[in-house]
């Protein structure tokens, strides 16, 4: 019967084919250790704040809707500390172990928690949907190690829907532009609020240019419409990860706004499982034992 | 190779969560984290409009004018702009921020706070002009 589902011709046999195209092991180890990595470096460096919130006054806290259907409570400087070192201490545990499975989900239930923190007082952030299903999924590919080229359905699932998330964050924000900004978003001075607001020096000049502002909002949303090529692969999905990356550099140095976990996650596109410390430093030993010993 | 109970499993997640993220694009908001809408800058500003910068300004016993950065009382820019779109009178919002002043131990203490609007006046996308608004105010009582 599985057989038949996977070498069947209808779309749902399609669809499956395409969700759970095999794809290696070593690209989830490499993106555990990324993954895992990032949430204790955005703990302490890209984003302290969220630890701030413990002491702003409750009364400024508004849960969000999944804070309320949950239950949590309201921020204070203990649980934010608690939190805190619970998620920094799961986050080592998985990053140390080979299937990342109870630490895996341990993680993501509190920085999940870590998120309602830091999103209650007045601004949610954008970036998170592909890092949060990064979290969700990554403790279901098995056991993996770096360089391991052999391919699963359960690491070609994960890796698909960590991609899935960082194509529908700019495919969706196209739709969102058309219902909170209007059709003719485009034409806008949206990108001279950015300016005007949070533009670095390098953009400064732009402020009498409004035109060239305008044609970036254009060239935005083309982008974001052509997003979904990033999941066709070969030298167009190529292309279009280098777009994409060129973008989130563009933004961090004009208005300092850098989409980290998204980043983290945009790297589920290219193929991390070469990467082979192992083998790599093998090779170094190698090299450097031949060049002292004088041999080929 | 996974079973098929495996796959339906891992399908059904799929697709619910594609389907909470529609419904919060199409129906959504930002309080539906993490499957609100992604509104990033989806706002827009009309190019013969204005575009405001929320400021906090304040006096302190010393007699000293001081401009508050939404950071030294833990919240970030854009959460002070969130926080006045959540509260009608904006000195209520004013208080509340003097007391995360107080909350953070930062001296010297305040004597008044000013929650202010600048705005940018845009002609055809350029700006042309800027003053700035009172909206809320506190004192020490």
């Amino acid at each position: 019967m599985e057989q038949d589902v996977a070498g069947g011709r209808g779309l749902i046999a399609r669809i499956q084919r395409w969700w759970f195209a095999p794809q290696p092991l070593g690209r989830v180890a490499v993106l555990r250790t990324l993954v895992y990595g990032f949430v204790i470096f955005d703990v302490f460096l890209v984003r302290p704040w969220v630890a701030l919130h413990g002491t702003v006054p409750g009364a400024l806290y508004r849960p969000l809707a999944i804070g309320d259907l949950l239950g949590l409570p309201t921020p204070t400087p203990l649980l934010v500390a608690v939190v805190k070192a619970a998620l920094v201490a799961s986050a080592c545990a998985a990053l140390v172990s080979r299937r990342a499975r109870v630490a895996g989900v341990v993680v993501f239930a509190l920085y999940l928690e870590w998120m309602v923190i830091a999103f209650s007082y007045g601004k949610v952030d954008h970036d998170r949907i592909a890092f949060l299903v990064a979290l969700a999924v990554l403790p279901t590919a098995g056991a993996a190690r770096w360089g391991e080229r052999r391919a699963t359905e359960a690491a070609g699932w994960a890796l698909r829907c960590i991609q899935v998330g960082v194509v529908v964050t700019y495919f969706a924000s196209v739709f969102a532009k058309a219902r909170f900004g209007g059709l003719d978003w485009v034409t806008g001075a949206t990108f001279m609020r950015a300016v005007l607001r949070r533009g670095s020096g390098l953009v400064e000049p732009l402020l009498e240019e409004p035109g060239l502002l305008v044609a970036g909002q254009v060239l935005l949303v083309a982008f974001e419409l052509l997003s979904p090529l990033l999941l066709v692969g070969g030298r167009v999905g190529r292309a279009m990860v280098a777009v994409a990356f060129g973008f989130h550099l563009v933004t961090g140095l004009a208005i300092g706004i850098v989409f980290w976990p998204h980043l983290v996650c945009l790297l589920a596109f290219l193929p991390l499982e070469r990467i082979r410390p192992v083998a790599l430093a093998a090779g170094r030993r190698r090299s450097y034992a031949s060049q002292i010993t004088g041999g080929p | 190779m996974l079973t098929r109970t495996q796959r339906a499993v891992r399908m059904g997640a799929a697709a619910a969560v594609l389907l909470l993220l529609a419904a919060g694009t199409v129906w959504g908001d930002d309080e539906h984290f993490p499957f609100g809408p992604f509104r990033m800058y989806s706002t827009r500003n009309d190019p013969n409009g204005t575009v405001n910068v929320v400021k906090i300004r304040a006096r302190t016993v010393t007699g000293e004018i001081v401009s508050l950065r939404p950071r030294t009382l833990g919240l970030r820019p854009a959460e002070v702009n969130g926080q006045i779109t959540r509260h009608v009178d904006d000195s209520v919002l004013a208080a509340k921020l003097a007391r995360a002043y107080r909350a953070f131990d930062l001296e010297p203490p305040l004597e008044k706070l000013w929650l202010l609007h600048g705005f940018h006046q845009l002609r055809d996308g350029r700006a042309v002009d800027y003053w700035e608004e009172v909206r809320g105010t506190w004192s020490r009582t």
